[in-house]
């Protein structure tokens, strides 16, 4: 799969297409992580739509997605905290 | 109570099955025999209770992200699975309650699903990176694109994208040639490492040895 995720605000706000659209993906797997990091915060926190540009019901999916990866330790609920 | 007990079995019993996605993080203190042995156990109970394993993908060690039940590593394992609707509650009991298994869970899959296995811990490539680039191209990159990219070639003469195209596949054969050269090495190691682990296995795991 050569699936190209880019959520870095290159176009103008009204430009700005889902990415999970254009790539025709209905359905988001909890164990692809590799995707699922572009939707992720320096601070682990998943990104708000007007950042990203996912479509509603995308952003809907996603984000069960991620919060069950999290749940199986995939993909952290916070930092680590570093002393 | 009668009446209640007759319609809840009658619903069950029109059930049937429907396929399901079981992820299982294992205790990573366990040897290779004992992970084997265990999973053994899992597919067994499964298919006496009238269920069928139609997909499995091994994991292996990983790191944690966050801490769980005191371990930072977990053995992972996914199954793609096809139970009857009566035995799920009864499995899903025995999986917590089984020790060895960290952390479980199951989920119903969507209509007309096909298990992909993904390359987790792959980084990034440059590659991927330069497509990025080109689809959302400055102004500046843009002219730099147009005259080394082959889209622009059809345009041209029939003779002239002939002359294009073998420069450019004994570059593609050069990059399989050093991939060629990096993989060996690496097997080498992994066996390495999996015959140590086969001997320590059968070393340790040994029914003379005692702590």
């Amino acid at each position: 799969m050569s699936v190209i995720f880019s959520t870095k605000q290159k176009h103008p706000l009204g430009k700005r297409r889902c990415a999970f659209c254009t790539n025709q993906m209905k359905h988001i797997d909890y164990k692809d992580i590799r995707t699922l990091k572009y939707f992720i915060d320096g601070f682990q926190r998943i990104k708000p739509r007007y950042y990203s540009g996912v479509c509603l019901r995308h952003q809907k999916v996603l984000s069960n997605a991620i919060k069950r990866s999290r749940e199986m330790a995939l993909i952290p609920f916070v930092n680590k905290y570093k002393a | 109570m009668v009446k209640v007990k007759t319609t809840t079995s009658e619903k069950v019993e029109a059930g049937n099955s429907s396929l399901y996605e079981l992820m299982l993080i294992l205790n990573p203190d366990l040897r290779e025999s004992e992970v084997k042995k265990k999973l053994k156990e899992l597919v067994e109970m499964i298919e006496k209770a009238g269920g069928r394993v139609t997909e499995e993908d091994f994991w292996g060690r990983r790191k944690l992200t966050y801490r769980l039940k005191k371990y930072n590593e977990g053995i992972y394992m996914v199954y793609n699975l096809e139970l009857p609707n009566v035995f799920l509650k009864e499995f899903k009991e025995h999986l917590r309650i089984e020790k060895e298994v960290v952390r479980s869970m199951i989920l119903k899959l969507p209509a007309g699903h096909t298990y992909t296995k993904y390359d987790l811990d792959k980084p990034i490539e440059e590659s991927e990176r330069k497509e990025k680039t080109k689809r959302y191209p400055s102004r500046n990159e843009n002219i730099s694109i147009k005259h080394n990219s082959t889209i622009i070639a059809p345009k041209k003469k029939a003779e002239e994208v002939k002359e294009a195209m073998p420069t450019e596949e004994p570059k593609k054969k050069e990059k399989t040639a050093k991939d060629k050269k990096a993989e060996p090495k690496k097997e080498e190691k992994e066996i390495d490492e999996s015959e140590l682990d086969k001997k320590l296995d059968a070393i340790i795991g040994g029914e003379d040895f005692n702590l």
